[in-house]
């Protein structure tokens, strides 16, 4: 088992997700049959039959969550990390991959859920593509272009840049320039009438810009972007008041 | 939202202000400080407007590197999102976007630096970061009407 660490000043907590389970179920019915694990009143989570101030609010995401969070990114070195979160009124929670069985349960205001998935993500200054214009791509040849592994990745990048439209060729470029990573963001709720339910991001990163993809066509629509206006997308992706159910 | 042009009684720059935000001129060193309507309990968001001499030599580049580094020294858990070279009136700026923590909570931080002679001008644009893409347009457009007075000399 991972030893579990607890930082109050970062409101973080470090363990694995077995005793992430146990922490859940035990906050779910504090007086029920279910024991705390130890290890988390050893590291002061739990003190006298409470949660330590600093982590409530975010189990009170966790239990309740006005939407939900999941984030996949992928990097060009075959990692793949899955993020979830949970995110109420007052607090939400990010669980986090760290290394191995590792992970770290974050809480945080909802006001920075927007900066916690911008650094989960990566974003930051890229340069900017003027020239670059919107290109309609098939789904497979796009994950080919940002396939983990370098050998299809390399082939399907030479594809498009020998024969490939010129639209193309400029995502493949950057792709060759430097891939940083692949990553989705999706948040999902309960929807009040005329509410889509779901707010979605899909971004490819690159050395040279950031790339936004949505469904379009018969496949992905793939056009040239900018930090500043994928932070507009972050900060706009939980849903307003008037798009939860009520009740 | 209604702007109005506004022209800073000493420094004689101009911007497009929103009528309706509180101002206050020549306080601490800061040329000028617009603040939206009180909303509690959310934070005010606001433009502030800072002119320094500069030494002799220094270019662009060079003072808002300097510049950003001191800032994010100040501020608490700085996220650099964005940096670009743009322009402002014909002349070249530099635009900074940055994500940082305050008391009040998340704040998104926009900052436009650009010279004029011997003088570096700094527009900085803050609003609660959960209300950034309301501001971003107005922000935008503030920036681009900003206009230093090449006449001033402090």
């Amino acid at each position: 088992m991972t030893p579990v660490r607890f930082d109050p000043e970062t409101a973080t907590l470090r363990l694995d997700r077995e005793t992430f389970a146990a922490l859940v179920a035990h906050a779910a019915e504090p007086t029920g049959n279910a024991s705390p694990p130890a290890e988390l009143q050893a590291v002061g989570v739990l003190h006298d039959g409470r949660y330590h101030p600093a982590l409530e609010q975010g189990l009170d995401a966790v239990l309740n969550p006005v939407c939900r969070l999941q984030v996949r990114v992928a990097d060009p070195h075959g990692r793949e990390d899955h993020c979830d979160g949970w995110v109420a009124g007052h607090g939400a929670g990010f669980l986090l991959p760290v290394q191995g069985e590792l992970w770290e349960f974050v809480v945080v205001h909802p006001s920075f859920v927007p900066e916690r998935l911008a650094r989960i993500v990566g974003l930051g200054p890229r340069p900017r593509v003027p020239t670059a214009r919107p290109v309609e791509l098939g789904t497979k040849l796009v994950d080919e272009l940002t396939a983990s592994d370098p050998g299809p990745r390399a082939d399907a990048l030479q594809r498009v840049l020998n024969s490939g439209p010129e639209d193309a060729q400029a995502i493949a470029r950057a792709l060759a320039s430097g891939f940083r990573s692949r990553w989705e963001a999706v948040v999902r709720w309960l929807p009040a009438p005329g509410s889509t339910g779901q707010r979605a991001m899909h971004v490819i990163d690159t050395e040279t810009t950031l790339w936004a993809v949505e469904p379009g066509g018969t496949g992905l629509v793939v056009w040239p972007t900018t930090p500043t206006a994928v932070w507009r997308l972050l900060v706009t992706l939980l849903p307003r008041d008037e798009e939860l159910a009520r009740g | 939202m209604r702007l109005m042009t506004y022209r800073h009684p000493t420094a004689g720059f101009r911007l497009p202000l929103p009528w309706d935000w509180e101002r206050a001129e020549d306080t601490e060193g800061i040329a000028l400080i617009a603040v939206e309507p009180e909303r509690p309990p959310w934070f005010r968001a606001n433009l502030v407007v800072t002119i320094e001499r500069l030494e002799a030599g220094l270019d662009l580049s060079s003072w808002t590197e300097a510049g950003r580094g001191l800032l994010e020294q100040a501020l608490e858990r700085p996220l650099l999102v964005d940096l670009e070279e743009t322009e402002i009136g014909g002349r070249p700026a530099r635009r900074a976007l940055v994500h940082h923590t305050t008391e009040n909570g998340a704040v998104t931080m926009e900052q436009w630096t650009l010279m004029e002679a011997a003088l570096g001008y700094t527009l900085t644009a803050s609003v609660g970061t959960l209300e950034y893409d309301d501001l971003a347009d107005l922000f935008a457009t503030v920036a681009a009407g900003f206009r230093p007075d090449p006449s001033f000399t402090p």
